[in-house]
């Protein structure tokens, strides 16, 4: 296996006197797409958001490419490559896509090769090359995921997380999303996806973790986890035994 | 022209044209009418006045989404830190001295800055509202209060015989709005106008994209007050008599408002338009209306507020989606 790109050790969270993750661990290697799955309030999105610094934990640490992230700035996280793709997208609605993505490429690190990103993002999603200025606002659900995306391109990352790309979306939109994620990895990004969507999730993933209650209930590759009966109990019911998607709990 | 025909386009260049057109004749306009005599002599003074605060205003909580309510206590702010540096002979000629009037907005900036630091850091929105429009409380009161160093209630009084005639404070106060209007127009059009558009669409996801949120907050939260102690400056060269109830009127907070938001939030011509308006509206409700004007003016952000939010600008952006009839095609009311 490849050097851990992002690691995770023993890490624990409280909103106030609620502590939502005790003691977490994960690796996310170089090259790799990891993703976490679990239920609603499971500690995904808090884990992610302690990894971009919009929250700090109480305890335990993060070490990106070995360097402790500690009580350190989103903004110095950016640049080290750390970029987030946050829940529910997050566009600036009332900006035209060109906008949203020249926002993407904010920090002087990633302004100096905007030109080269621009047309990545435009080669991988023609959509937005079309409607660059229309609003971000006016476009529909799946080409906001993809302009989400596209933004987080923008920042030339390292590592991309990517919260709950599926929400929402018709499964056609969302196979086409987890399309493009693929298509992403293979151009060489490393990818921590969190998905409720655990069927899709653990087909289009190098390795899983699965969150319960704020701790990793189990791991193992996105095969191993898929032929587990405890998960497909937990997490996928019926369906996904008929073939069909599980939409997750 | 040809280059200038492919850098700005078709529409581009009639506006260009119109803009130009429009200050060739605002700026000569002296020359031609007698602005002592005429009033729109006063009612152009007193629209660029209006229009520099609007357009701090409009920076702030159009372009930033910051709503402030203490841009009265900045406007006077200025008028006193221009009478009090004059009076104490700070300054090359006293009379619409530029390193005064620049003083008398560094001023109110200054203290924008350590409000907005205490404000902006951790609180959201409203916060800022509340707290500003306290400031401006404890501003007025001070100086009532303030005995001899700031005249009282009774203020402080100006030499009034350098007044000459209406013409300088015309076309200081149109030198100022343009200007004031045009560092905004470039502002937003820059990366730091696109910073502050996306802290108003959503902060924390501006933050996620290393945007530094309170630095960008707290820089176009002084920059409104500069706007707003620089016309405070030149209106109090206009009074020659200031006193807190003139300076720190609430007119000077809600006038602007009222100005932006009828001619459209967050756009750079909507409070040139709104301030145009609403100062005609204004001179006539004073002369129909007397001491009841307000009350109009008043009604008129209700309704404002209800029937159009985009203000004039957003209804002219809709204009051709309605025209067409496109059903769900209508553009939305938005800022720009």
């Amino acid at each position: 296996m490849a050097s851990p790109l992002l690691e995770v050790r023993n890490l624990s969270v409280s909103y106030g006197d609620v502590r939502a993750l005790f003691g977490v661990s994960l690796t996310v290697e170089e090259g790799l797409i990891v993703a976490l799955v679990g239920s609603n309030g499971a500690g995904k999105s808090t884990l992610l958001k302690a990894v971009s610094g919009l929250i700090y934990p109480t305890e335990g640490e993060i070490l990106f490419e070995g360097e402790d992230l500690g009580r350190t700035s989103i903004r110095h996280r950016v640049n080290k490559g750390i970029v987030q793709v946050p829940e529910g997208r997050r566009l600036f609605p009332n900006l035209t896509v060109h906008e949203n993505l020249k926002l993407g490429a904010y920090l002087p690190r990633t302004r100096a090769g905007y030109k080269d990103s621009l047309e990545r993002v435009f080669s991988l999603f023609p959509v937005l090359r079309e409607r660059q200025n229309g609003k971000a606002g006016l476009l529909s659900g799946g080409e906001q995921q993809m302009l989400a995306i596209g933004r987080a391109v923008m920042a030339q990352p390292r590592l991309i997380m990517i919260d709950e790309a599926s929400l929402g979306l018709s499964p056609i939109l969302t196979m086409a999303i987890f399309d493009l994620i693929t298509t992403l990895h293979q151009q060489g990004t490393t990818i921590l996806m969190i998905e409720q969507n655990v069927n899709m999730a653990l087909k289009h993933c190098n390795k899983a973790y699965v969150m319960s209650t704020g701790h990793i209930v189990m791991s193992g590759t996105g095969e191993e986890l898929l032929a587990n009966e405890e998960l497909r109990k937990a997490y996928l019911g019926r369906r996904a035994v008929t073939g069909n998607q599980g939409s997750g709990s | 022209m040809k280059a200038l025909y492919r850098r700005l386009g078709h529409k581009g260049l009639i506006s260009l044209g119109i803009i130009v057109a429009a200050l060739a004749a605002l700026g000569t306009l002296p020359f031609w009418l007698d602005v002592d005599a005429s009033y729109t002599g006063y009612y152009l003074f007193i629209t660029c006045v209006y229009l520099t605060v609007a357009q701090g205003w409009n920076l702030i909580a159009g372009y930033t989404g910051q709503i402030s309510l203490g841009t009265h206590a900045f406007f006077g702010l200025g008028a006193y830190t221009m009478a009090g540096l004059w009076l104490n002979g700070i300054g090359l000629y006293f009379f619409f001295d530029v390193t005064l009037m620049v003083v008398a907005g560094i001023a109110p900036a200054i203290v924008a800055s350590i409000i907005g630091l205490l404000l902006l850091s951790r609180l959201k929105g409203d916060y800022l509202s509340f707290g500003t429009l306290g400031l401006a409380q404890i501003v007025y009161v001070l100086f009532v209060k303030g005995g001899k160093i700031t005249g009282g209630a009774n203020g402080i009084y100006l030499d009034a015989s350098y007044f000459s005639s209406m013409r300088v404070y015309y076309w200081v106060a149109l030198l100022v709005a343009v200007l004031a209007t045009l560092a905004v127009w470039l502002l937003t059009r820059s990366s730091f106008g696109l910073a502050l558009k996306a802290i108003r669409e959503d902060d924390i996801s501006a933050a996620s994209h290393g945007v530094n949120v309170l630095k960008y907050k707290v820089l176009a939260f002084a920059m409104s007050a500069f706007l707003a102690g620089l016309a405070g400056s030149i209106y109090g060269y206009y009074l020659f008599h200031l006193e807190p109830a003139s300076v720190f009127n609430m007119n000077w907070l809600f006038y602007p408002i009222l100005m932006v938001v009828l001619g459209g939030t967050g756009t750079i011509i909507g409070p040139v338009i709104g301030s145009l308006i609403c100062s005609a509206l204004f001179a006539y409700g004073d002369i129909y209306f007397g001491g009841y004007h307000p009350i109009f003016s008043g009604f008129l952000i209700i309704l404002v507020m209800r029937f159009m939010p985009g203000g004039i600008m957003g209804l002219v952006s809709k204009a051709p989606a309605l025209w067409r009839k496109k059903e769900g095609a209508v553009a939305t009311t938005t800022p720009e």
